[in-house]
This record gives C-alpha cells, structure tokens and sequence, in this order.
C-alpha cells in the first residue's frame, strides 16, 4: 500500500519529518538554555533557537552567567510575545532596578506583549516607559513594592491615593508578594491602584498586603473592564475593606488562609457569575479555645455578609482535622437558595460557623449532609439532606 | 452531576475516517469535528455528505485509539459543571503519555499538526519540550535522531564561548 510509505520513513528520519514551525514551537516551550543548546545539536540547527516566540530565564545568581547570557542571547534578532526572567534568590541587590529597566526596555523592544519577572525592587512601576504601556498586555510582577501619590482630585476628607503609570494596554496582571503602599504619611486614606487601567480584564492579588500601620479605609478594585479577580491572602488592616466594584466583573475567587480573611464589600457587580470562597483557617486559630475560635466565625460572618445579595455563591471553609464546610447557592435556578453542608464530623464549633455565614447571606433553604457521620454509625448509605427551615 | 452520557450514544451520529494506512474507524461526530481538518471537510463542502469516508493522509492507525480518546476526554472535561479537579486532568494526562516513545511522541505530534487541534498539539509538544529540556546535547540528538556535523575542534569552541548555557544539566 502507497500510503504506508510516508511512515515508514519517518521513522528512519524523524527530523525531516518534524517541519521547521513545529521546532520553533517546542523550543519555544523550554527554557532559553535548554533551547540556545540546540544551537549544538548540528549545523542545520545552528540558529533554529532564534526563532523561539517565548524567552524564559531562569537566573542562578552567577554575575558572570548574567553577563554571558545578555552578550549570547541579545544581539540576535529575536522576535517574542513572552519573556520571563525569575531568580531564585531573596535578595535585593543593588542593580536590581537598573535591571529591570534593561530586562523591560529589551523586551518590549523585541516585540513582547507578556512580561513575568519577580526581580525584587522597590519601585516598579515608574520604570515601565511610554512605550510598556501601549503595547504589554500581561504582566507578572512581584516581589516589589508599588507605592503612590494622592490623586489631586480627592474631594473627601480622605484622601485617595492612585497612579502608578497606568499600562494601558494591560488585559492580565498578577501581582505576587507586593507591597502597597504610598509616598506621603497619611495614616487614613483610601488606596485606589487599578481603576486607571482601562483595559484590564483578569486580575490576580496572591500573598500581597498593605502593611497594617496605614489604617486603610477602604481598598478599591474597580477596573473599567475587570472580568476575573482572584485574591489569595491579602493582608490589610483588620477594619479595612476591599472594596469590589464592576458591572463587568463575571468571576470573583478570593482564597485565605490566616486567621482574619478580607472584609469585603461588592458594589455593581451585575454582571457576577460566579463567587468561589475557600477559607482555610490555620490550626492555631481553632486549637485555641474561647475568643480565637468566635473572633473567627465572627469575622467570617463580616466577610460573608457582603455576599448576602449575590446569586452565583460557592463558599468553602476547610478546618484543620475537622472537615469542611461547603456553600453552593445555585445561579441557575432563579429564587431558590439552596446551601449544601458537606459535614465530615458533627463539630459543633463549625456548625456555628455555619449558621453565621448562613445568616449573613439571607437564605430560605438549607440542607445538610452529614457524610463522615453516617460512616461512624455503620451505615454504608448516605444521611438523605436534611432540610432546615431558616427563620 | 450530569456528564458521563455513554448510554445516549444511540442517537449520535457516526463519522468514518480513514488512517494513512487505510483502516476505517467510526466515530462519534462530536468527537470528529474536534478535529479542524475534519471540520473544514464538512463545512463549506456542499457536496460532502455525513456519511462519505474522510482519509486522514497522515495519520497512522496506530495512534488512532490514543488520539480519539485524548479528544473524548477532554471534550468531557471542558463540557462538566464544576470543571473537574485539576488532579483528574493531570492523571489523565500522564497515563495518555505513559509507554509512549520518543518516536511514538513526536508521530503524533505531526498528527496532531495534520488534524490541526490546537488543544492535542500543545499538549503534545510541551510533552516532547518537558522531555527534552535540561538535557544534555547528546541526548537532545538522540529524541530529534539529529546526525553531528560539527567537527570537534567547533563543538568545543561553541560551548566555550556559551558557557552560561552549559550548566546544570539534568541526568539524561
């Protein structure tokens, strides 16, 4: 048979069956060693590596390394949609900030429209010249602090506080272990980071805080065009709000795991989908009996009770050796709330817990699912929910 | 949970393809028109009809199986409500790549070029990109079956001067 021939001989020479875009994808894949290596491989292959859409750099430390890595890889003409410079160290040196700027300037002028670099600085932002911000559409940054000046428009007896050079161009941005902060010693005041991005759609806050000497009032996220927010143990000030405003948002995942999560506050969000809460108290705060245990249902019921007129509502509370409580109010079916508690023990303390979030989110309906329980009694089959009637 | 739909099968309407070496499989239409290739020979074909034989030129029989469950599978995936666990995707995954070669990997990789999914082939190439980086020069030889033509004396010299790239290399 003809057609078995091409086969045959794909195996005796799989290279010049792997055609050229498919090469260039691969090493695309890999780190910038790993594909500058197959510069080696022979001489058909001598500058294939050139051609890779991606340049991912990941730093030991070794000055030299940096030093032979920015004279072998930046003289070619590389065209990239990514780059991504990680070093694995802690430390801030001093020339950190100069290069960033040279690791920015370079990949914007090769064409990126995606920059993840967690080089530690203080001061990123600034950095980022005219031309980042028509044409970076994701940015990854952090560890660093951003820090800004009040906004001359502020007409409350708080000041807001915004701008750093807004990247306009920017749909995602993920911001890891950053400090917010600002400039000029104002204890109250609002902070207001994003709403000057107009064209932000996914934003992502993992391990960031506002050291808690600024008694921030509120937090505002209200992006012109944010669709996906998640936030992932953000450290604030107790009493502070994060303050969530879009009509665009469709999706809110907030994830924490100390012992005080956000407060938070919702306003137009009409458009929300979905909200996911997982909360995972760390094991001090319910070890310890009496007011560690109560300060946190009683907080969590501030959390929640933001929630109390959103639809779309997932709320999951996973406790250290005592189960997990999970919320799912359904969206789809429009006037019925409808609560799912996935009880692995029947212990009381969370139960409370329980009844508090509840509470706060206005509900008519509530079953409860007692799975571990029903094991302990010997009984293979599942407890039928029960149904409580909330007042 | 509303996702595993195998009993309704009755009703789904079957497309034949037709492997380079000329074994037909039947498949489930959904499944077919995940594939671009077989899609556009269908759409825009006015004279093309449900049930005519379409000939896959450069895809071997062999990897067939394997291909169309990638597709039924992941189709599942993106189709259930909540998405499944990041775990499941995973395991799925690295049981579909398990026992395959090198060879194996990069055969499919043109197939998946050929019947141009997106999804299938970036799969596939990150596999054949986690097999090879941080591998040594030799053995990045050996998965792309690459024949040396640098003499020595140059091989030597490029890795001199490109110091940085050399080092800290996986076991091969």
């Amino acid at each position: 048979m003809d057609a078995t021939k091409p086969l045959k001989l794909m195996k005796t020479d799989r290279l010049s069956n792997l055609p050229q875009p498919l090469i260039y994808i691969i090493l695309s894949l890999m780190d910038i060693k790993s594909a500058f290596r197959t510069s080696l491989l022979s001489k058909e292959w001598k500058f294939h590596w050139t051609q890779i859409d991606s340049l991912d750099f990941e730093w030991d430390e070794n000055l030299n390394s940096l030093i032979n890595f920015v004279n072998g890889v930046f003289h070619h003409p590389l065209s990239l949609k990514r780059v991504r410079f990680h070093t694995k160290t802690n430390n801030q040196l001093y020339f950190y900030e100069k290069f960033l700027k040279v690791i920015t300037s370079y990949a914007v002028s090769r064409g990126a429209e995606e920059l993840d670099t967690n080089i530690i600085t203080t001061l990123p932002p600034p950095s980022f010249g005219k031309q980042c911000q028509n044409q970076l559409k994701t940015l990854k940054l952090g560890p660093c602090t951003i820090s800004s000046t009040p906004t001359p428009l502020s007409t409350s007896t708080t000041t807001t506080y915004n701008s750093w050079n807004p990247l306009v161009s920017l749909t995602t941005l993920q911001l890891y272990k950053v400090k917010f902060c600002h400039n000029l010693f104002d204890l109250k005041c609002h902070f207001d980071f994003f709403s000057s991005f107009l064209n932000l759609e996914n934003l992502s806050l993992i391990d960031c805080f506002v050291p808690d000497y600024w008694e921030v009032f509120d937090f505002k996220i209200h992006a012109p065009r944010l669709v996906c927010l998640s936030i992932s143990n953000f450290s604030i000030y107790e009493l502070a709000r994060i303050v969530i405003s879009s009509t665009t948002l469709k999706l809110f995942n907030l994830n924490d795991n100390s012992h005080l999560p956000p407060l938070l506050k919702m306003k137009n969000c009409r458009s929300l989908e979905m909200v996911n809460i997982d909360l995972f108290p760390p094991p001090a705060t319910l070890a310890r009996t009496g007011t560690f245990k109560e300060g946190y249902i009683y907080h969590v019921f501030h959390v929640t009770e933001a929630l109390r007129y959103l639809n779309p509502l997932r709320v999951s509370c996973t406790f250290p050796s005592k189960g997990k409580l999970f919320l799912n109010r359904n969206t789809q079916v429009a006037n019925i709330k409808f609560v799912e508690l996935k009880v692995k023990e029947s212990e009381e303390d969370w139960l409370l817990v329980a009844l508090f979030i509840l509470r706060g989110l206005g509900l008519d309906q509530l079953a409860v699912k007692l799975e571990e329980m029903s094991k302990q009694m010997g009984s293979g089959d599942q407890l039928a929910p029960m149904e409580l009637q909330l007042d | 949970m509303a996702s595993s739909s195998s009993s309704s099968s009755t009703q789904v309407k079957k497309i034949t393809l037709k492997a380079a070496d000329g074994k037909h499989f039947e498949v489930e239409e959904p499944v077919a028109m995940e594939m671009e290739t077989v899609k556009s020979f269908f759409v825009g074909n006015e004279d093309a009809m449900k049930d005519m034989v379409v000939p896959l030129l450069n895809v071997s029989s062999e990897h067939m199986p394997a291909i169309l469950d990638f597709y039924r599978n992941h189709s599942e995936f993106r189709k259930r409500t909540p998405p499944p666990p990041a775990e499941e995707v995973k395991a799925f995954n690295e049981a579909f790549l398990e026992n395959k070669s090198d060879e194996q990997l990069m055969e499919m990789i043109m197939a998946a070029n050929f019947l141009n999914t997106k999804e299938l082939l970036n799969f596939l190439t990150e596999a054949a990109a986690n097999r090879i980086k941080n591998k040594s020069v030799e053995y990045v030889r050996a998965f792309f079956g690459i024949e040396n033509d640098f003499t020595p004396e140059e091989e030597a010299r490029i890795r001199a001067e490109n110091e940085w790239a050399f080092d800290g290399l996986d076991e091969d």
